[in-house]
């Protein structure tokens, strides 16, 4: 899936200067807790949360998160955006809230990429 | 490892802005010193700037085991310390770090005053600079292993400063993505990293993370002042936390620190006491 196609599902807005269309993801990850996202080992993974910190696009960064979604119709701060521009991390906002928006992407074909559950 | 035919000089390089003390001072001014200056060593000279001694992060831990914090500097710092002249070059600097297995030398001038410091970080910082490798390119995976023996990396963390977290941690993910270590590697060292940070950010006072990268393993070392961990074994069980509410409030504090460290390392180790926390993670590079 792309995050075209991830924007159209959560019928999101990006609030970074992206090219949505050649972005791919492959899985998600839905938390507020960043150590929890921390322990999340897929390859291409959306984080969405609904969490609104700096530390958000510092994990994300951490770990290769290929775009963050923040949930509920917040939207950051410019100091966080501008920290995900300058690390090259998408930004989208959407007014779903954070179950709503996994359970919509979920069904839209965005699943788990092993059937193995996380060790923790 | 480049085309670029340079041959910087220690001079180029070395820290030039130079704190030193002398050796009449106390170890615990040593160590306010330090802190506030977020160095991990200092060179102890006399009135004329001549070179008597260095006293480093280790020196003061041992300092304080001994319960030697009221001495005098001069009495437990490392005497006549290995120095390297203004005129050597970066690649003698570069073999004198290997050679001796520490990092931070002195530098001195003809009649043997002292003019600078040079650390290992500051040869990373200035060729990165020279060679223009500091912006890592997107496809920096496919260009393989990058050709080296070994890259150390220090880099200071001060306790409560929530602004700067994570620093550490990405400058390890950087450096260790220009040189082209394999991306599983790389996410590991880049989480343990990054929660060691976040545990001192969070309770100690004042952290040193240390990386030693070659292209078999990476070890980090993340070094605190206190107050130390009262129950490790609690402490390595996930969700105990004993994190102040604003740390949740920026998604962290759940007590998942410590056992996710664990998780991404192939060799972990833990000694605290009230004095400082020492933890050594090994990850190797399969």
């Amino acid at each position: 899936m792309t995050l075209l196609e991830v924007r159209k599902v959560l019928n999101a807005t990006c609030v970074t200067g992206h090219s949505l269309d050649v972005i791919v993801v492959k899985t998600a990850c839905g938390a507020d807790l960043m150590s929890d996202v921390l322990s999340h080992d897929k390859e291409k993974t959306i984080l969405l949360t609904g969490l609104i910190h700096p530390q958000v696009i510092r994990t994300a960064t951490i770990i290769d998160i290929v775009c963050v979604v923040f949930v509920r119709g917040k939207v950051p701060d410019q100091d966080i955006i501008d920290l995900a521009e300058k690390n090259n991390i998408p930004i989208l906002c959407t007014r779903y809230p954070l179950y709503e928006a996994c359970g919509l992407l979920y069904n839209a074909g965005l699943g788990v990429i092993s059937d193995e559950p996380s060790r923790y | 490892m480049s085309h670029h035919v340079i041959k910087p000089i220690v001079r180029d390089v070395m820290t030039k802005e130079l704190i030193t003390i002398t050796p009449d001072l106390t170890v615990r001014q040593a160590k306010e010193l330090m802190r506030t200056k977020e160095i991990s060593g200092v060179p102890v000279v006399d009135q004329d700037k001549m070179l008597l001694g260095i006293i480093s992060v280790a020196d003061i831990f041992r300092a304080m085991e001994e319960d030697n914090l009221d001495a005098e500097v001069a009495k437990i710092m490392t005497k006549n310390p290995v120095f390297l002249s203004e005129y050597d070059t970066v690649g003698q600097a570069l073999s004198a770090c290997r050679q001796y297995k520490f990092h931070r030398f002195p530098v001195l001038d003809d009649q043997k005053k002292i003019v600078g410091i040079l650390t290992a970080g500051d040869i990373v910082a200035r060729l990165s600079q020279i060679l223009k490798i500091d912006q890592v390119e997107d496809d920096v995976e496919k260009k393989g292993p990058v050709d080296f023996t070994s890259h150390y990396i220090e880099y200071p963390i001060p306790g409560n400063n929530f602004e700067r977290a994570g620093e550490a941690a990405s400058t390890i993910k950087r450096i260790m993505t220009k040189l082209g270590m394999a991306p599983s590697v790389i996410r590991s060292a880049a989480i343990a990293a990054y929660e060691a940070e976040m545990n001192v950010v969070i309770h100690a006072n004042q952290g040193l993370l240390t990386a030693v990268i070659t292209p078999r393993d990476v070890t980090i070392s993340v070094s605190d002042t206190g107050p130390g961990i009262e129950e490790i074994s609690k402490a390595m069980k996930p969700g105990y936390s004993t994190a102040p509410d604003r740390v949740r409030e920026m998604g962290f504090g759940a007590g998942m620190g410590l056992p996710n460290i664990k998780k991404s390392a192939d060799e972990f180790s833990i000694e605290s006491t009230p004095q400082g926390t020492i933890l050594v993670i090994k990850i190797f590079a399969k």
